[in-house]
Order: C-alpha cells, then structure tokens, then sequence
C-alpha cells in the first residue's frame, strides 16, 4: 500500500518538481554545504534547547508543533490536489479517489517520518508524541476542509492588491512616517527601554508593511534590464522616506532610543527585502522561499549562538545572493 | 451526422459567479468545432468544464451518448487537454512532462505524429519548462494534450503565441488528423481559422450561445470571408446575437 502510494502518478510528479528544485537551489557545492551546516547546527540547537527542559513541557511542545505541521501538510495536500485538478497535467488521476488517497497518503508519511526524526534527535524520550500530534493536526485539516466550504477565488482579492500597491508608492512612506511621529511622543508614558521595544515592534511592522516584494514583478524587471540595485532601489523608496522623516523627529522629540529602534528594525525588513529581490531575480517563488528561509534560520542561529555575528551573516547571505543574481538582467532577451 | 459531444443546458460557475448560462452545443464526431466569442464571454471555462478542469453548474454532458455531466474525472479521462501554458511546472524538462503525461518519452513522441513535427516538439525535449518562452511553452501545452492518444481533444486558443509558420503548420497538422477522425474542439479569436479549417462552430456573448454555425454556414464563409467576418464582428459587437445578453468586454466596460 506505502509502496503504491509512493509510486502515484501525482506522487511521481510532484517528487520530480522537488527534486529538481532542491537541485536547482543546491546547485553548488557551497550551497549544499551551507544547507548541511545550517541542518546540523539548528538540530544541535533544537537538542540543546530541548534537553534541559521538563519533560511534560517538552511532550506539550513536540505535540503541539507536530499537530501544526500535520495541519500544514493537510492543507498542502488540499491545495496540491486543486491544482491538479484544475490546472495541472495529470487532472484525470487528481479526480480519482484512489489516487487522491495515496497522493495525501504519501504526502502525510513523508511529513511524518520527518517530523518523528526531527523530534528523535531534539529529545528521544518525547518523540513518541510527534506521530499522534502530527495525526490529530492531519486529521483536523482534513476534517476543517471537509466540513468548510472551499474559499471562493484568490486569496489575492482586488483591496488586497490595491493596498499593496499603495504600499509600494513612496506616499505610503510619509503616511506611515506621519503616524509613528504622531505616536512618539506617546512613548513618554513608558520607561527608555521599554519605548523604545515599543517603537522598535512598531517600526518593523510598518517597515515590513512599505517593503512587501512581488516576486513577478522582479521577475519582469529583471527581463527588462533592470539591475539588482536598481530593483531594489525603487522597493526601498517608501521606507527610506519614512526613516527620513521619522528619525530626526525622534531626536528633536527626545525620543532618541526609540529613533534607534525604528531604524535598527528598518535596517533588517531592508536586508530582507534585498534578499528577496535577489532571489526572487534567479529563482521562482518557491525555490527562492526556501532558500530565504534556509538563510533566515542561519541568522536565527547566529542570533542565538553569538549575536554580534549576525551582520556579518546578514552581509554574507546578500554578497552571495548578489554575486548569483548578477547574470540575471536580460537573461532571456 | 455522428454526435460526439453535447452539451444540454450547460452551466459553468467560477469564483461563485456563473460565467456560462444555459449553452446547447453539438460538436460532430471527427470534425473541427470552433468556439469563438468575445475576450470573457465564457469559452475557456466552457472548455474547461468540458474537460473536467471544472464542474458543471448545471445541465448535461454527453460524451458518446454517456451522460458524464457529474463525472468530472470521466470527461477527464475522454479528452486530451492542453494545460494552461503558464501553469506547467518550471522545474520539469519537456521530456519529463511527456512522460508522465504518455507514459513513455518515445511512445508519446510517436503518438504526435504530424502535430509534433509541426510544433517542433522534439528539439524541445531537453529544456526545462522555465526556460522556454511563451510560444515554446504553447508548443508544449498542445502536445500534452496529444500524448494520451485520445480520440477527442480540446485546446484553448491554440494559435496564441505561435510564429506564423509555425501557426500554418499546426493548422494543417490538425486539420490532417481530424480528417483521420480526430473529433478537435478548439476557442479560437481567428475567424479565418473558423472559416477555413473548422466543420461547425459556436459563438458565445456573455456566457450564452449567440449563434450555432453548421458546416453550411462555414462553407458559405470560406467563400465569402469578408461578408462573414463583417456579419461575426457585428454580433460580437452588438454582444448579443439571437438571445444574448452583452458581450465580457462590456460588461467590464459597464464596470
């Protein structure tokens, strides 16, 4: 049965893209160090973290994470078999019962395997929770898409598309500059510290908020000749505008720690911006996400093992991201 | 005249808006049936309904007498189809979608025949999907819907992004395999094609069928193709035809 299952066409499929895209992302030797380093330096962590801890906070924890990615994998397999069915090459075998059931059937004993493994080196003793946590979340995705009706049309709808555009405009920089000054000197209430987390958790929301990337639209710059500098030049505009405005007006508030803040939490959604222009310039969204995501757990880890490291990991990551992008404009002119 | 496909009452509905009201439709076995209609007017969900990419809403589908009207994986199986082109996976070689599409690379390349020639299909073999251009990736959206080796095929606006040789080509290549009994449903927005290669035909406004045209019809507007795109361009322009109710583009015009 595991083994017919493996073996579905839309299995077959879907491993291919997989494959293939982990190749693509990995094409170095470099890269494919880097990921290894990364894969054993986070489980160490995750051992480390997890081995001092009480052991029913540790069962709580395993359980609960494996429940959340049991419902991911859920809702992945709903999402893949839509596709399938309606746009993708093999919609005959995405229509049929049986190979649904092995296509979710696959999909779920690889989420599985990996989560108990996963959970095996972070703490052996509470690993035997990770195979019921991930089935009670796999059920309950299951069971939410079976009783909800399907969302109706794209997520994407016309507000959200219209707000995201607004954002990328250079006024929505000194709209947003405009409220953190109004709200600076509310900060007077709280101690420097404590303001200035204040400010900071602001300032990253509306910097996250004026950098918002669009992996098509890069993609469509990049053909047209624009460099990497340039793209991300123009995404960086509304952020810039708003830091241009609000810092100074934090020191002529007093509010100078608050000022550092917002700038310290600008300065990251930027490198995080560029990372994603640069990615998203070589590589389709899928591919480029995985790797940002590899390159945001290297921060995390240096984060948490020697903070000071963590711009020069940051610079690191956008030096080697650039150095792949570079060859990009006008690839296919 | 054999039926090979009909369509009674057929609805199609897409993001809980019914784009496709009440259409009849009689496409005859092994001939070439051309849908045309304004951009919006509900041909590529029809289609797409069709070939079980969607559900009916309402009404029946009849495939060689069977009624398949909620058997969406059955319509699926009877119809070879021609994926959206930007939707194919990027991360696969052209070789790769064949095979999983036919089964084998060589069986599939065989199954193509003169269509595959036409589209070049076998100097696309080797790229990856994500590298090839628009009309490349077209090339290779109408020959998956070839691989299976059904008898009924559907492709939607097949001419999109093809060079003029290549569009040429394509058009004599499927025109020789319908007169082999191939039954070829396609939408198309050329009338020329409508008037030359096709057998029957339907024009769709705002989601309903304006105007069945019979091979009669299409005869008399190979002869006369000026006097038939006039009177096409009218109905288009008018948005209704006999029953109509307004044309997708102005509907969107109205806003």
């Amino acid at each position: 049965m595991i083994a017919d299952a493996l073996r579905s066409p839309l299995v077959r499929h879907d491993r291919k893209i997989a494959g293939n895209s982990l190749r693509s992302a990995l094409s170095r030797r470099g890269d494919r160090l880097f990921l290894g380093v990364v894969a054993v330096i986070a489980l160490a962590a995750l051992h480390h973290l997890l081995s001092d801890r009480p052991l029913p906070l540790v069962i709580s924890l395993v359980g609960a994470a494996s429940a959340l990615i049991g419902l991911g994998m859920a809702d992945l397999v709903h999402r893949r078999l839509e596709f399938h069915a309606s746009d993708g090459v093999l919609a005959a075998d995405a229509l049929s019962r049986d190979t649904r059931r092995r296509f979710g059937l696959a999909l779920h004993l690889m989420g599985g395997a990996l989560v108990l493994l996963v959970a095996l080196i972070g703490r052996p003793d509470a690993a035997l929770v990770a195979p019921g946590g991930y089935l009670a979340g796999a059920v309950l995705g299951h069971g939410v898409r079976a009783i909800l009706p399907r969302p109706r049309g794209r997520a994407k709808g016309p507000v959200p598309r219209a707000l995201q555009a607004f954002l990328r405009r250079p006024v929505s920089g000194a709209l947003a500059a405009g409220m953190l000054i109004l709200i600076l000197p509310a900060l007077g209430a709280f101690d420097a510290v404590r303001g200035a987390a204040f400010a900071g958790i602001l300032g990253a929301g509306a910097a996250l908020m004026l950098t918002t990337v669009d992996d098509a639209a890069v993609r469509f710059m990049t053909l047209s000749g624009y460099s990497a500098g340039r793209i991300i030049g123009l995404h960086a505009r509304p952020l810039l505008l708003c830091l241009v405005l609000t810092i100074p007006a934090a020191f002529l508030l007093s509010r100078g720690m608050a000022g550092l803040a917002i700038a310290g939490a600008s300065a990251a959604a930027l490198a995080l911006m560029a990372a994603r222009v640069l990615a998203y310039r070589v590589h389709n969204r899928r591919i480029a996400d995985f790797i940002l995501g590899l390159c945001l757990v290297a921060c995390a880890l240096a984060g948490l093992t020697f903070p000071p490291a963590v711009p020069l990991v940051v610079l690191a990551i956008l030096w080697g991201l650039a150095r792949r992008s570079a060859p990009a404009t006008w690839r296919l002119a | 005249m054999t039926v090979a496909v009909e369509l009674i009452q057929a609805s199609v509905e897409r993001s809980g808006k019914r784009v496709v009201r009440g259409v009849d439709m009689t496409v005859p076995a092994g001939a070439w049936f051309g849908l045309i209609g304004a951009n919006g007017s509900g041909k590529t969900s029809l289609l797409r309904a069709l070939a079980g990419r969607l559900p009916l809403a309402e009404g029946r589908c009849l495939v060689e007498g069977v009624d398949l009207g909620a058997d969406r994986m059955a319509r699926a199986r009877q119809f070879g189809f021609a994926p959206p082109a930007d939707r194919m996976p990027e991360a696969l070689r052209v070789r790769d979608l064949l095979q999983l599409v036919g089964g084998d690379a060589e069986v599939a390349l065989d199954r193509l025949g003169p269509v595959g020639t036409a589209l070049g299909i076998k100097a696309l073999c080797r790229r990856w999907v994500g590298d090839c251009s628009a009309g490349m990736r077209q090339r290779v959206a109408i020959a998956l819907a070839f691989v299976e080796g059904r008898s009924m095929v559907i492709l939607d606006e097949p001419f999109n992004w093809l060079d003029p040789v290549a569009a040429f080509d394509l058009r004599e290549a499927l025109r020789g395999r319908v007169n082999d009994g191939l039954t070829l449903i396609t939408a198309l927005h050329d009338l020329g094609t409508l008037a030359t290669a096709c057998d029957a035909g339907l024009m769709l406004a705002d989601g309903r069928a304006a105007l069945a045209l019979d091979q009669e019809m299409l005869a008399e507007a190979a002869r006369e193709p000026q006097q038939f795109e006039r009177l096409t361009i009218d109905l288009l322009r008018s948005g209704a035809g006999p029953g109509g109710h307004g044309t997708g583009e102005q509907a969107c015009r109205k806003g």
